[in-house]
Parts: structure tokens; C-alpha cells; sequence
């Protein structure tokens, strides 16, 4: 009683009393059209509004540009083109989630972000069988299910490997995003 | 003895003429005849106690005179006797004539007194009807009259009141123009007041939008709140033992980002429900408001039509004063006719009662008349029979016969006293 208690507190207050270890379970959860999806916390360096993105040429139509991230130049990802849905104006609501991974930092651009939620390992099912190299389905790990809703949880370090985010779009990004803070700082 | 057989012959055929008379049953000229008889009788007799005195002194000179002249008048004695014959038949005729009309005449005059009081009855009756029934009907007809004036003067003056006066029914339609006027006041103020209304809808409707705005940026707080609250919650993972406190503050911050969004939701919804609300109040008012000035428009259409069509109306009704003044004018006009005619009646009357009082006189006056007419027979009856007398006998053979003396004297004096020889034959015995 106690126990659940504790738990159903963990949930609401997205507190973790326990050690450490329970991090893993939680999840931050977004929104890409009618679905709601998740990501490990630890992956996530930060949640950021959107703000101007300046494009990068010779990138796949996914990759929107870069930003500069209080002085740290970062490539974005648009994850509904990246999973072939529909492209859709960006908005006040609409969130750029930093996501840090083998010392690359990338930022995906999502419909707007929910929550931090604990999602226990019990409550992940392992994601059914997909036929391979088809779209989204080799990004998902598992189904979470909170609340009685499903949540589909993400390989976010897929998404960052440098086929999908080519090298070239963040030196030339960081290149014209240092010379643009040197000069900055030499004003 | 000539002279006396004559006379005896005269005589005798007087008296079978007073026969003849008698089987006539016609007592008159029978009495005439039979008294003439006597007289000739007695003349007879006269002769006879004269003849011893005078026969031989007259006779003497004039024997020889008669003598030659006696067949002479036996002839004209004969001859008189046949016209006398004839006369008398004649005569005979004319009394039987005068008997039948006397008859007759009784009769009628019989009739007419009996049928006279039934006439003159029948005429009052007649009369007193007559008066009493017109006395009625003229009551009547001034009745009728009378009232029939009353009644279209009434009805003249309903009409006139309803043409002119403060309630006719001119003033009533100037002041349904007067109405029609105030309902299209009435209906451009319901016009500005729409708009008027449909302002503030529309400020109500800006309100809104601007509080759906400032809804968009508490939502935009409760927003960035939230992304806040999440990175905090990401660091306050990441920092472990250390960051447990932080991870605290974190959940508070998000439930708080959750609240103000939630509420900002509601206040959103209330909004959004209080926008709708007033579009559809806005648009029902509008859909009432384009009802009422249909509605209206019509009612005045309909007003306008009544006035137009009363119109008309009006100058019927004042024809039919004009017709009423007419027909009272008519009315009293008739009423003189008869009066008139009334008068004329009354006159008629009087004539009929004269009429009636001249019957009464005349049924009064027929037996007189009838005797009048039996006075005249006899009296012509007289005067055949002394036209004879007068023709066949003169006053000197009278003389002669009866034997008397102062003829000569008589005729001097006569002439004297009546101037006229013609007279003669007046003074007879008869």
C-alpha cells in the first residue's frame, strides 16, 4: 500500500527517492502527431524552444540546418520528416529536444513535449517484429504503456549515428557558427 | 128641333166618347167628357125652356139662313165627327201612352225610394270608410314618412360623424398614417439599435479574440513552465544524490506548469464557450431582428394597403350621404304629394257627399216630378178637348143656342178686357 503509494508519488512528482539506478526508467515523452513517444532521460541533455535554424546545404531533407546553442553549434533533425510524416508548420508549442550521445550532440525537432514519466521496465514490451530497413520500426525499442496509454520508446543513439546526421553538417555548421561568435566576441 | 137633335147628337157621341174613355179605364178625359155632356145636355135643356120665348123671333130671321146651311153643316159635322173620331183615337193612343210611362214612371220612383236609403247607407258607409280609412293611412304614410326621414337623417349624420368629427374615420386614418409614421421611427430605431448592437457583439467578439490572445501567451508561460520544469527534472536526474532536492523543486514547478496550463485551457474553453455563445446570440438576434423588420415592413405595407384601399371607401361613403340628404329630400317631397293627394281625397269626399245630398233631393223630388207629369197629361188631355170645342163650337153659336142676348157686348168687353181675339176660345164653359 505503502509501496504503491510511494510509486504513484514517483509517478506524479516525477521525483526518483530511490538511488540512481532508477533513472534509467525514466522516460521523456513527446508528441509527433497522434502519437506519444519516449525517450531514456539520460540521453536527453536538455529541451529547448524553438529558435532560428539556419540550413546547411547538401543534407538530407530531414536534416533542417544547425542552431547555436549558447555557443555550441548543433545539427537538427526534423523527426516527422525523419519518419516520413507529413512536414507541419512549426509553432509556439513546437520543442527541439537536445540529445547527447558518444560525445554528439544533436537536437530533434518534435510537435511539443509532455512530460518526464517513469516508465518500470515491466511496464516495456519489446517492440513486435518488423520487417528490417523499412522506416521507423528500427528506432523502436519497446511499448511503454502509462496510464493505460502506449508510448512508443525510441533507440535515440540510432537516429544520431553519422549516416543519418552526416560529419560535414556540423564542422561546416560549427565553422560558420564560430566565425559568427568570434566575431561576436571580437565586437 | 135641327138645332137641338145637333145638340143631342153632339151630346150623345160625347157621352160614347166618355164610354169610350171609360172602357179605356182613363178616368180623366171620361170625367171631361162626361161633364161635357152634361154641359151640351144642359144646354139642351137650356134651349128647350128657351124655345118657346126666342124660337120664334131668331128662328124667324134666320130659318132660311140655317136652312141652306143646314146640309152644309151636317156635312162639316160629319167630317168633324170623323176627325173628332180620329183625333180621339189619337188620343186614345197618347193616354195609353201616358199610362204606360206613368206606370213605368211609378215604378222607377217606387224603386228608386226603396233603393234609395239602401244607396244613400251604402254611400255613408261608403264615405265614413273612406275617411276613416284614410284618415289611417295618412297617419300612416306621415308615420312612415316621418320616420323614413329620421332614419336617413340619422344615417346622414352616422355618415357625416364618420366623414368628419374628431372620431371619424378620416381622423383615424390620419392617425394610422400618424402610426404608420411613428412604426417606421420606430422601426429605424430598431435599426440603430442593432447596429448599436451588433457594436458591442463586435467589441464583445474583439474582447474575446484579445483574451484568447493573452490565453495564447499564459499558455505559452505555462508552456515554456513546463519545458522548464522538464530540463530541470533532466538535471535533477543527472546530478543523482545531489540533485534530489532540485528534482522536488522540478515536480513542483511542472505540476504548477500543468495547473497554469490546465487552467489556461479552461479559461480558453470559457472563452471559446463565450465567443460561440455570443455568435450565436448575435447571429439569433440578427435572424429576430431580419424577422421583426420583415414583420414589420409588412405590417406597415399591410397598414398602408388598408389606407389605400379605405381611401375609396371614404368617397363612397360621402356619396352616400349626398344619396341620404337626397332621399330625405325625396321623402319630404313625397310627403307633399301626399299631403296632395290626402286633399284631393278629402275633396272628393265632399263631392261624393254632395253628390249623395243631391240623390236624396232628386230621390225626394221624383214623385213630385212623376205628378208633374200626370199634371201635364191632364192638361193636355184638357186642352185637346177644348181645342175641339174651340175649332167646332164658337162663343156666338153657344150664344145662339142657349138663346142669349149681349154676345156683342160680351165680345167688346173680352176684347177690352184681354185685348186678344184669340183669347176667345179661352172662356168656355170648360
Amino acid at each position: 500500500m505503502a509501496q504503491d503509494q510511494n510509486e504513484q508519488d514517483d509517478d506524479l512528482f516525477l521525483v526518483d527517492d530511490e538511488s540512481g539506478s532508477e533513472s534509467e526508467d525514466k522516460h521523456l515523452l513527446f508528441r509527433l502527431g497522434d502519437e506519444e513517444y519516449g525517450v531514456p532521460i539520460d540521453r536527453v541533455q536538455s529541451i529547448e524552444e524553438l529558435q532560428r535554424i539556419v540550413a546547411v546545404p547538401d543534407m538530407p531533407h530531414y536534416v533542417r540546418g544547425v542552431i547555436n546553442l549558447r555557443g555550441t553549434v548543433i545539427p537538427v533533425v526534423d523527426l516527422r520528416l525523419r519518419f516520413g510524416m507529413p512536414a507541419r508548420d512549426y509553432d509556439d508549442r513546437t520543442c527541439i529536444i537536445i540529445i547527447e550521445a558518444d560525445s554528439r550532440v544533436v537536437g530533434f525537432v518534435v510537435d511539443t513535449v509532455s512530460e518526464v514519466h517513469q516508465i518500470p521496465a515491466k511496464n516495456i514490451q519489446p517492440a513486435p517484429e518488423f520487417r528490417s530497413g523499412s522506416g521507423s520500426e528500427q528506432f523502436v525499442t519497446g511499448l511503454g504503456t502509462v496510464e493505460g496509454e502506449v508510448k512508443i520508446l525510441l533507440e535515440i543513439d540510432r537516429l544520431m549515428r553519422p549516416e543519418e546526421v552526416p560529419e560535414q553538417a556540423l564542422a561546416l555548421g560549427k565553422a560558420q557558427m564560430q566565425s559568427a561568435v568570434s566575431a561576436g566576441t571580437e565586437a | 128641333m135641327e138645332r137641338r137633335s145637333i145638340t143631342a147628337a153632339v151630346s150623345s157621341l160625347i157621352l160614347a166618347l166618355a164610354g169610350a174613355f171609360a172602357a179605356l179605364h182613363t178616368a180623366v178625359p171620361a170625367a171631361m167628357l162626361i161633364a161635357a155632356a152634361i154641359a151640351t145636355g144642359g144646354g139642351a135643356f137650356l134651349f128647350a125652356s128657351l124655345d118657346a120665348r126666342t124660337a120664334r123671333r131668331v128662328g124667324v130671321q134666320r130659318m132660311t139662313e140655317l136652312e141652306e146651311h143646314h146640309a152644309e153643316r151636317e156635312e162639316a159635322a160629319r167630317r168633324t165627327v170623323t176627325d173628332l173620331r180620329h183625333e180621339v183615337r189619337i188620343l186614345k193612343d197618347q193616354v195609353h201612352g201616358y199610362g204606360e210611362t206613368t206606370r213605368s214612371l211609378a215604378e222607377a220612383v217606387a224603386l228608386i225610394r226603396e233603393t234609395a236609403p239602401i244607396i244613400e247607407g251604402l254611400s255613408r258607409a261608403a264615405i265614413e270608410k273612406s275617411e276613416r280609412g284614410s284618415t289611417s293611412l295618412t297617419d300612416d304614410v306621415y308615420e312612415i314618412g316621418r320616420q323614413t326621414r329620421t332614419l336617413s337623417e340619422s344615417i346622414a349624420k352616422f355618415l357625416t360623424e364618420l366623414c368628419t368629427g374628431d372620431e371619424s374615420l378620416e381622423n383615424r386614418i390620419a392617425d394610422m398614417e400618424l402610426d404608420l409614421q411613428r412604426l417606421s421611427e420606430n422601426a429605424a430605431i430598431c435599426d440603430r439599435t442593432n447596429a448599436s448592437l451588433d457594436g458591442s457583439i463586435n467589441r464583445i467578439s474583439r474582447s474575446v479574440a484579445e483574451t484568447s490572445e493573452l490565453l495564447g501567451q499564459v499558455s505559452e508561460i505555462a508552456e515554456q513552465t513546463n519545458i522548464l520544469a522538464i530540463n530541470a527534472a533532466i538535471y535533477a536526474a543527472k546530478a543523482g544524490e545531489f540533485g534530489k532536492g532540485f528534482t522536488v523543486i522540478a515536480g513542483e514547478i511542472q505540476k504548477l506548469a500543468a495547473t497554469a496550463k490546465e487552467v489556461a485551457e479552461a479559461i480558453g474553453t470559457n472563452t471559446v464557450s463565450i465567443e460561440r455563445q455570443v455568435a450565436e446570440f448575435s447571429s439569433r438576434h440578427r435572424a429576430l431582428m431580419a424577422d421583426s423588420q420583415q414583420n414589420l415592413s409588412r405590417t406597415i405595407e399591410s397598414i398602408q394597403q388598408t389606407i389605400t384601399g379605405l381611401r375609396p371607401k371614404m368617397d363612397h361613403i360621402r356619396s352616400s350621404i349626398r344619396e341620404a340628404a337626397g332621399v330625405s329630400d325625396s321623402v319630404t317631397a313625397h310627403l307633399s304629394d301626399v299631403n296632395m293627394a290626402m286633399q284631393g281625397q278629402d275633396a272628393i269626399q265632399q263631392i261624393i257627399t254632395h253628390i249623395g245630398v243631391i240623390f236624396d233631393d232628386a230621390a225626394d223630388r221624383v214623385p213630385e216630378s212623376a205628378a208633374e207629369l200626370l199634371r201635364e197629361a191632364q192638361m193636355r188631355a184638357r186642352e185637346l178637348a177644348r181645342e175641339i170645342a174651340v175649332k167646332h163650337f164658337t162663343m156666338e153659336d153657344e150664344y145662339v143656342a142657349i138663346g142669349a142676348e149681349g154676345y156683342g157686348a160680351a165680345v167688346a168687353g173680352r176684347i177690352v178686357l184681354d185685348g186678344g181675339e184669340e183669347l176667345g176660345g179661352n172662356v168656355t164653359l170648360f
